[in-house]
């Protein structure tokens, strides 16, 4: 086995992410780690250029594996900005609000796999769908799923301005996420303060225009970097996601604590495959015990938004490209989604109008 | 399918909240004419927080409410003088302390 310094003069050879500076002089090298034959070596990059990094890549695992002794050699990029600090912890959430958006909000769950990108796409939808100019911002880094429940292939293009990223139009909702820019995401170890700096960009360098809802699909779970979303982006609201199960349930309430914790009101909880409709006869049944999440949220005070049922056409238009709000707007499946987009559009919008908040007097 | 939450209508609303007494009193008037007082002291016990531990008020004070927040448009979170300040009463739960 080669020892670090005959690995980092193996390196000196390859340039760093500048394309020029040596990487061992370019400060980006993360880390050198050896066990047995093989050796993993972390590097610092932007992950906004991630997709230009694969040659670098490439040229650091050549080198390293023309050394003797070596075996494999794992490259992996990290998306960390060594001199950003990590966020302070539980300050509320006052990110500086962005122009032109009126109302942004986020789609949460505590666990994953709930539906929340299915959710968010497809109340998304339904908002444009009653007359909404709306946006949704994939800030899912890890994982994100509007290309593929949006069906968007494309790469984003330059606004003309030449700064601004332009969002991807369709089904009448502006789209944008990490997925358009980034072949293989998986590639990109991401860490906290990165994913601020990301979200921001998405936030500020993409070209919305007015938006009166911008939806944010979060990643699952509560921990640092959810709440570091939740602090960031100014926020009027969370819609949380949970399944009837307890464990869902559980996690939903982590949730709520997390957005309760930056002070971001819950506009309400949806429980998504809430019940079983058989796709041949009709009938309906509670496979897990229906009406958790309702429960849940008046445990917490929250108000309850609605049920989609689990259904194979919601998961067929999903993984389609073709989310069932746009594409089989006269469904029952559709019809659940706008009538919890409807509630939603009255909980962000009716306030002033519809019924005035009560004075609050402190005599 | 499910009720319309969060706004059901015809549900009673609140018009006004009034913190009175220094703190020892809620007083909520509804849009259909109830009125009533919630102590400080069952409001705390009512708190519907997750967080259920309780410190004592301040040495030599009666616990008060200090603070009251909007919340959305369904609820008001209120905090009180022994640092508890995570509860939100929803309409619905007001209604059922003033009128029980
Ligand atoms: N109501 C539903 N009926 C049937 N299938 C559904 C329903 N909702 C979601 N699914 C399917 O469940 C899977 C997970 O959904 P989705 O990706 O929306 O969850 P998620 O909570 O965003 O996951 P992650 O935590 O990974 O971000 C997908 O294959 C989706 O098509
Ligand atoms: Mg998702």
């Amino acid at each position: 086995m080669p020892s670090q310094s005959e690995i980092l003069a193996a390196l000196a050879a390859v340039p760093g992410p500048d394309g020029r500076t040596p990487l061992p002089q370019s400060g980006a090298i993360d880390g050198v780690t050896q066990r047995d034959d093989k050796v993993f070596i972390a590097i610092r990059i932007n992950p906004a250029e991630a997709a230009k990094m694969a040659p670098m890549q490439a040229a650091v695992e050549r080198a390293v594996k023309a050394l003797p002794g070596v075996g494999a050699v794992l490259v992996t990029l990290t998306a960390e900005n060594a001199s950003a600090k990590p966020a302070p912890r539980a300050r509320p959430a006052r990110g500086r609000p962005i122009e032109g958006v009126d109302k942004i909000i986020a789609v949460a769950s505590g666990k994953g796999g709930v539906g929340k990108s299915t959710t968010a796409c497809n109340l998304a939808i339904g908002l444009a769908r009653l007359g909404l100019k709306v946006g949704v911002l994939d800030a899912d880094v890890f994982g994100p799923s509007m290309p593929r429940l949006f069906g968007i292939k494309e790469k984003p293009t330059l606004a003309a301005d030449g700064q601004k990223l332009k969002p991807i139009e369709k089904y009448g909702v502006k789209v944008m996420s990490i997925g358009f820019l980034v072949e293989d995401n998986s590639a990109i170890v991401w860490r906290g303060p990165m994913v601020t700096s990301a979200l921001n960009q998405f936030l500020r360098d993409v070209e919305w225009g007015e938006l009166d809802v911008m939806v944010i699909d979060m990643p699952p779970g509560t921990g640092d970097v959810q709440l570091t979303i939740a602090q960031n982006a100014p926020m009027s609201g969370a819609v949380i996601v949970s399944t009837p199960q307890d464990l869902s349930l559980i996690d939903a309430r982590r949730a709520i604590a997390m957005f309760k914790q930056v002070e971001t009101p819950i506009l309400g909880v949806v429980e998504n495959m809430s019940y079983f409709v058989c796709p041949h006869c009709g009938t309906r049944s509670d496979i897990f015990a229906h009406g958790g999440a309702r429960h849940e949220a008046e445990a917490q005070g929250a108000p309850f938004l609605g049920e989609t049922p689990l259904h194979i056409l919601i998961r067929e238009t999903s993984d389609g490209g073709a989310p069932v709000v746009a594409t089989a707007p006269d469904s029952p499946q559709a019809k659940a989604f706008m009538d919890i987009a409807e509630r939603l559009r009255s909980a962000l919008f009716d306030t002033a109008n519809k019924r005035i908040l009560p004075r609050i007097v402190m005599d | 399918m499910s009720d319309p939450s969060p706004l059901p209508p015809g549900e009673p609303w609140p018009e006004e909240l009034r913190v009175q007494d220094s703190g020892a009193q809620f007083k909520v008037t509804f849009d259909d004419g109830v009125v009533g007082s919630i102590s400080a002291e069952r409001l705390r016990e009512a708190s519907p927080s997750a967080d259920k531990s309780r410190n004592p008020p301040p040495p030599g004070q009666p616990l008060a409410i200090i603070e009251v927040e909007q919340m959305g448009n369904y609820a008001v979170r209120i905090g009180f003088n022994d640092g508890h300040s995570t509860g939100i009463y929803t309409w619905r739960l007001l209604r059922s302390l003033t009128t029980h």
